[in-house]
């Protein structure tokens, strides 16, 4: 108790002297969290765009749909899916599909390719797809017509109002053949995609592949992509008994994922760079007040006060300074994040162009996720208390009369 | 005592050679009975899976190995559809959307109106005549009748891909009574049956096929034909794209 | 004593803006070294009509004439030209479409490592015919061994639908498990022969002894052969130039970011050091050092500092640097679900020799602003209050 009266005193007595050390950990946790929350943001606006125009952060099928993909692995509509679905806080948004292989002809041309039946509303939801429209109207729920890829209009050389014709097989072996008028035209920028996508209203999908009320899947968006594991353990505790499978899309798309893992090693480098220069930072401040602080120490030492107290007490200040610095650094860091949040940082140049290409928008947002916060703090924290063990040894070493006369 | 022995080799040699020579014989007179000059037929086709059924009606034009000409009668639904095979091209006519689709090598694989048969083995690329070895292997009985039982390896440079073929060929009809394709690992992957012997148009034929995929329970094609005339005379123009529109 | 630890932080900050430089640049490079080196290359050139179509009729007027004047260019690291077609692939229980490569092994080899990613059996043999190198997970799909046969159909030159059998040589396995899935490769005269289509080709691609002349090499193409249709890697695959250019610019803030963490930790620990010498700046100024040199003082003994900072901070990156180019920093061992994926993931950081310049600069700068509030600061003290401070 003594100890922290005498180190709280100690503190109090120079202000100045406090004030810097408890800022220089205060810097360093900002700059810390900084760092990581515009990395952490970048990567989950990369898998936020790329899941949304795909499979989704999750995805509920029939068993076995995955690995083999074909109409008959379809699963009925269910409003017990939707309602678990909607329940869901972490859901920011889901929509089902009906896909299938199929061939497109235009008279000229054949091409394979993949149709999706869709629910518009809902579709725009997760994959924005309307706004990537380069001509025509978006699909409604009751329209007749369907959309085509950029690419894969030019290919079958068609335009808007022409007819393209849909050959394919349906659910139970059924012939599926369709001829629909072209609704619109949408711009994907992928090339592969762009050259082999179409999309239909639901409600024309089923009547095109006789599927009845079915659909092929659900994809399904989210909050934080951090609470999947915990999301689809209570979807699939809730569906159980269906035959559904609920996929997440590091297991659908493992080579994105491996892209990502890469790249958070990365960033394991990058950030003990940081470290590094945030310890120098902090090891410079306190081994300049130490030296401030030699004479002062070296009369206590005279006096008689035993060296393994002194040290204590100079440790115990640097505890609370560096736990000062860490709190209130993540205190000053939280509102300057918040406002990139709101307001994300905007690119320019060559890069922004081709971001737009990619319907990606050249911004780079933080991510607020409290755990980068909490995480960055009790690692400057670490850093900080562990240099200031540095202060022991140079205790002991201390020969008073040097010291008093420094 | 030399010349014995050469004699013995020489009738052996023989015999084996004759063997050989029959058994692809056999296989090239079974075969031409199936393709024959020309036929017209009515069939019904099962589909037959562990939970549901489909049936269709279709009738069928065929000249000779390289053309033929399918509509399909029922059910309403499909009613309409016509197939035309030329030589190793597949056209498709649909009424629902009044196209005719020529189909491109990629849906090749994709199922025969969802039976187990392939497009490609409409087209069939490979001869069974030509793109194989062929040896005897004995005598079975299979519905009641005394059949051959024919190994058949492919050839190593044939566009196969079973790594052998036993086919059952009855001794009275030269009839293909049984089929099965074996893949790399001698596993059994389909059996082609024909059952239901019948006098037919004028002759002696399995009135029932069945295509068996082997893994799988309770899984089949059934092709029941009803009705078959043989060599009437058809226009080659009835084997054309714009008669697929007309054709009923 | 103090002088060491401003020498030492500036020399680390240099130190750190300049690794992570290179760092970058490696990672980079990675990157696309493992795009192209994989499947797109430097630069390809096909006929105009190939890429939507990929019909087969489509092939490159003169393709050998091409390739042979490409070998003799001295920017080219290798050149390969390959006879393709989509076809379709069937063993006996599946069949799957897929893009079949035809190659003439001794050129692919050299542009493109999938030669050495083989999980199984033998890239190609001298002297055997039809043989088949397919993906790993079209194998598990086709459910088909080495040395399984596998039938391809595909329309042929003059329209026929034409089919060949082919024995699995090998069995590859890349990092984009969708490539092993949809592509194969065989000879180039196998394929050509069943196809009809001779000696032409429909795909030449090029690899560079220096990928940054891609744009430069398409260019002078472009002149050469402007009826062809020339793309350079970026233009293949525009998501790699994008991933790319995110992390230029992530760059670029990162480096800010450590800069003023520098700066920070510089102004902490000089004020530390005035607050240290209060004793002597007051009687500096007691005996009538005006304020204005005291000033300078401050800045001069950092510059001095700086400069005295920065050869270590040279030396120790470019050691480093140099050491780790050898050797690699292996990313699997920083992230265990990285080395779960079974891929090496090593990162050669490369010396970025035009960046010592600026980011010498900027880290100079740095300390030297840095050095100004404590400065300030300094002439703040009150000479008589200064003398007295313990």
């Amino acid at each position: 108790m003594m100890y922290l009266k005498l180190a709280w005193r100690n503190m109090w007595r120079s202000r100045r002297r406090t004030l810097i050390t408890v800022s220089s950990i205060l810097f360093a946790v900002i700059f810390a969290i900084l760092m990581r929350v515009m990395i952490i943001g970048i990567f989950d606006n990369m898998i936020s765009n790329t899941v949304s125009m795909s499979c989704g952060y999750l995805q509920v099928h029939h068993i076995g749909y995955w690995e083999n993909k074909s109409v008959d692995s379809t699963f009925e509509e269910n409003p017990k899916l939707a309602a678990v679905l909607n329940q869901e806080k972490e859901i920011t948004a889901w929509t089902p599909h009906l896909e299938a292989f199929a061939l497109a002809s235009s008279g000229l041309q054949t091409k394979g390719i993949l149709v999706t039946g869709i629910e518009p509303e809902r579709e725009n939801m997760v994959s924005n797809l309307s706004q990537k429209m380069i001509a025509g109207k978006y699909l409604s729920d009751s329209d007749n017509g369907i959309m085509l890829a950029e690419g894969l209009a030019a290919y079958l050389k068609l335009k808007l109002n022409d007819t393209v014709v849909l050959l394919g097989q349906g659910y139970h072996g059924e012939m599926a053949a369709g001829k629909y008028a072209i609704k619109g035209i949408v711009r994907l920028p992928v090339p592969e995609m762009n050259k082999s996508m179409a999309w239909l209203p639901m409600a024309k999908c089923r009547d095109f592949l006789s599927t009845g009320a079915r659909y092929t899947s659900v994809s399904i968006m989210v909050d934080d992509r951090n609470k999947l594991a915990g999301l689809k353990k209570r979807i699939v505790s809730q569906t159980a008994g269906d035959n559904y499978e609920v996929m997440t899309w590091q297991e659908m798309i493992p080579e994105l994922d491996q892209l990502f893992q890469a790249k958070m090693a990365q960033n394991v480098i990058m950030s003990g760079v940081l470290y590094l220069v945030i310890a120098f930072g902090i090891f410079g401040t306190i081994l300049m007040m130490l030296n401030e602080r030699m004479h002062e120490f070296g009369i206590l030492i005279a006096i008689g006060m035993k060296k393994r107290i002194l040290s204590g007490i100079v440790v115990l200040e640097m505890v609370l300074m560096s736990v000062a610095g860490t709190i209130l650094g993540i205190a000053v860091a939280f509102p300057i994040v918040y406002y990139f949040w709101v307001h994300p940082i905007h690119m320019g140049g060559a890069w922004a162009k081709e971001s737009e290409q990619f319907n990606f928008a050249p911004i780079i947002q933080p991510s607020i996720a409290v755990s980068h916060f909490l995480i960055q703090g009790y690692v400057v924290l670490l850093i900080a208390v562990t240099l200031s063990l540095y202060a022991i040894f140079k205790i002991h070493r201390i020969k008073a009369i040097e010291a008093i006369n420094s | 005592m030399k010349n014995t022995i050469l004699t013995l080799f020489a009738i052996i040699g023989f015999t084996t050679t004759g063997n050989a020579q029959d058994a692809k014989e056999i296989v090239t007179k079974a075969e031409n009975n199936i393709h024959g000059l020309s036929s017209i037929s009515d069939m019904t086709i099962q589909i037959i899976r562990p939970s549901w059924t489909r049936a269709m009606s279709v009738k069928a034009w065929t000249k000779g190995e390289d053309y033929s000409l399918m509509v399909v009668t029922a059910p309403a639904k499909d009613a309409g559809t016509v197939f035309l095979k030329r030589v190793k091209e597949i056209w498709n006519w649909l009424p629902s959307i009044e196209r005719t689709v020529k189909l491109p090598p990629s849906m090749m694989a994709q199922s025969w109106m969802g039976t187990d048969f392939t497009n490609d083995d409409l087209v069939k690329a490979s001869s069974r005549i030509d793109d194989y070895t062929h040896k005897l292997a004995g005598d079975s009985v299979i519905a009641g009748r005394k059949c051959w039982k024919i190994e058949m390896i492919p050839l190593p440079e044939a566009a196969v891909v079973w790594s052998k073929v036993n086919m059952w060929i009855d001794q009275k009809d030269y009839l293909e009574l049984r089929i099965e394709f074996y893949d790399e690992d001698n596993k059994l992957v389909n059996v082609l049956q024909g059952s239901d012997i019948k006098n037919m148009g004028g002759r002696t034929m399995p009135s029932k096929l069945e295509m068996i995929p082997a893994g799988k329970q309770g899984q089949e094609t059934e092709i029941i034909y009803n009705s078959i005339i043989f060599n009437k005379a058809i226009g080659d123009d009835v084997f054309t794209t714009e008669n697929m529109k007309k054709a009923k | 004593m103090r002088s060491i630890v401003v020498i030492a932080a500036v020399a680390i900050g240099l130190f750190a803006g300049m690794f992570m430089m290179a760092f970058f640049m490696g990672f980079v490079n990675q990157e696309i070294d493992a795009a192209v080196e994989t499947t797109l290359s430097h630069v390809q050139i096909h006929n105009p009509a190939f890429p939507d179509d990929k019909g087969v009729s489509f092939t490159i007027d003169n393709g050998l004439a091409i390739v042979d004047q490409l070998r003799k260019d001295i920017n080219v690291k290798a050149v390969s030209g390959r006879v393709i077609t989509s076809a379709m692939i069937s063993s006996s229980s599946t069949a799957a479409g897929v893009e079949v490569h035809g190659i003439v092994p001794a050129d692919e080899k050299n542009i493109s490592d999938i030669s050495q990613d083989m999980s199984e059996g033998v890239y190609f043999t001298e002297g055997k015919k039809n043989e088949i190198v397919i993906g790993k997970k079209l194998a598990e799909k086709l459910g088909v061994r080495l040395h399984s046969k596998i039938v391809l159909t595909f329309q042929s030159k003059s329209g026929d639908l034409t089919a060949g059998s082919f024995r699995i040589a090998g069995i590859f396995r890349s990092r984009n498990s969708g490539f092993d899935e949809s592509t194969v490769f065989t000879r180039f005269d196998d394929l050509a022969l069943l196809l009809g289509t001779g000696t032409s080709m429909h795909e030449i691609a090029v690899l560079l002894k220096d990928g940054k002349m891609a744009g430069p090499v398409a260019n002078e193409l472009k002149h050469l052969y402007p009826t062809l249709l020339i793309q350079t890697w970026q233009e293949l695959s525009p998501e790699i130039a994008l991933i790319t250019g995110i992390f230029d610019q992530l760059m670029y803030i990162i480096i800010g970011i450590i800069l003023l963490a520098l700066m920070f930790g510089i102004i902490n620990t000089m004020l530390m050091a005035v607050l240290e010498r209060q004793r002597e700046f007051g009687m500096l100024m007691a005996i009538g050092m005006n304020k204005r040199r005291v000033f300078f003082m401050v800045l001069m003994e950092s510059v001095m500092l700086t400069c005295a900072g920065i050869p270590p901070g040279i030396l120790l990156t470019i050691g480093t640097v140099e050491y780790l180019a050898k050797h690699g920093i292996d990313l699997s061992s920083f992230s265990k679900a990285l080395s779960q994926f079974g891929f090496s993931n090593i990162v050669y950081p490369q010396l970025q020799t035009n960046m010592f310049l600026p980011i010498t600069v900027m880290t100079g700068i740095t300390a030297i602003l840095s050095a100004i509030y404590p400065a300030i600061k300094a002439l703040q003290f009150k000479p008589a209050e200064a003398i007295r401070k313990i």
